[in-house]
């Protein structure tokens, strides 16, 4: 699905301005608002299942399994992995339609979200992107997919076959301009609930390097999707919170 | 008389989905990669339209727009702003400098050609051409 063209006075303005599930628009109103009550952000949390499994995965690292959890309720993983963390796995839910929707309407790659732990890892040199977002709520999002992959995507978007990609440029400006539409999209999202932000410019490099920076004071989430012989890994970490 | 549009973008790969949507039609693609080159070209071109990124180096869409809204002989050339973000604060901003229109990425190419169209007649012209008229950064 295309987010499509708008005009200022057309009917299709409402469009664009996709809502986010209830869910995700609550916890980050919440959230956002910084004398939210802990009772009533977990009860928001505890409505949504798969945030509930994975907020309880991070309060218990240790854990190999729900029956080995020490936190145990949605209160106290809450004040063990932090608000901002609840929020993180949340606004991972837009960020994943931000992905799916670009590859589907610029490269007609449909992606299917896929447990990283799914997937070999990437090895050797890939491509990796990232941008920043800087505002109330701090971070990056992080993008990497194999050099191959990220040619076939790169000449799918502008109609050519592979080989023709003139030059290296052309390949990272590309992956930039997708990682670009799918930052500004979830952009779009935290400040829909109230956490404006700004974007830094787009960086696409060749690395070997496949860790996430560690700062004692970021939370991250790996992310990976799987397409037609294609995957992607994509990284949210957040370095300051809203509250 | 060919219809003169502005392609103000940094990221190439942009203006090539510019140039493609329009290439069958009868115009002419100008391009410019930031603000201050846009602004350089629209003063000495006098494009028809411009189609104008918002974050863009060395100067950004939004003042770009503003600097032509601001002159005298270039407040009238209508402006589509291209952004990836679709929060209402940008599109009433948008709305408050003056914008005739807006794209939100990803658009298909028909959606670009909607926007172009609701401001000037495009005709279709068979075999038209993918090479700018004037290629970014000259």
């Amino acid at each position: 699905m295309s987010r499509g063209v708008t005009n200022f006075h057309g009917s299709a303005r409402g469009r664009d301005l996709e809502s986010l599930p209830e869910s995700v628009a609550r916890l980050t109103q919440l959230v956002a608002r910084r004398d939210a009550d802990l009772e009533e952000i977990a009860a928001v949390v505890a409505r949504d299942a798969e945030l509930s499994r994975r907020l309880l995965e991070i309060a218990n690292p240790r854990a190999t399994g729900a029956g080995l959890f020490v936190v145990e309720t949605i209160e106290e993983a809450l004040l063990r992995a932090g608000l901002g963390c609840a929020l993180l796995l949340t606004m991972s839910h837009p960020l994943t339609s931000a992905i799916v929707r670009t590859f589907r309407s610029m490269a007609g790659i449909q992606l299917v979200r896929t447990p990283p732990e799914a997937l070999t890892p990437l090895r050797g040199r890939h491509l990796r992107g990232t941008i920043g977002f800087h505002g109330r709520m701090e971070g990056t999002i992080e993008l990497r997919m194999s050099l191959r992959a990220a040619r076939r995507v790169a000449a799918t978007v502008l109609g050519i076959p592979p080989k023709d990609l003139e030059t290296p440029d052309l390949l990272t400006d590309t992956v930039g301009e997708l990682l670009n539409i799918v930052s500004g999209d979830f952009k779009s999202s935290l400040c829909n609930a109230g956490l404006g932000c700004r974007l830094s410019p787009p960086q696409v490099e060749e690395t070997d390097e496949c860790h996430y920076p560690k700062k004692s004071d970021a939370c991250f989430e790996c992310m990976a999707f799987r397409g037609p012989a294609l995957k992607l890994f994509v990284g949210i970490v957040v370095t300051q919170w809203p509250c | 008389m060919p219809v003169r549009i502005l392609s103000v973008d940094d990221s190439k790969t942009i203006r090539i989905l510019v140039r493609k949507a329009l290439r069958g039609h009868d115009c002419e693609v100008l391009e410019a990669t930031n603000g201050e080159e846009g602004l350089a070209i629209a003063a000495r071109e006098k494009p028809d339209v411009i189609l104008l990124d918002v974050t863009m180096p060395v100067m950004d869409g939004v003042t770009m727009l503003t600097k032509l809204k601001e002159t005298p002989e270039l407040r009238a050339i209508p402006v589509v702003m291209i952004t990836a973000e679709s929060s209402w604060d940008s599109f009433q901003h948008f709305t408050r400098l003056g914008a005739r229109d807006y794209l939100v990425k990803p658009f298909r190419e028909d959606e670009l050609l909607q926007a172009v169209s609701r401001i000037v007649v495009l005709s279709p012209k068979p075999g038209g051409t993918l090479e700018p008229t004037i290629p970014a950064g000259q």
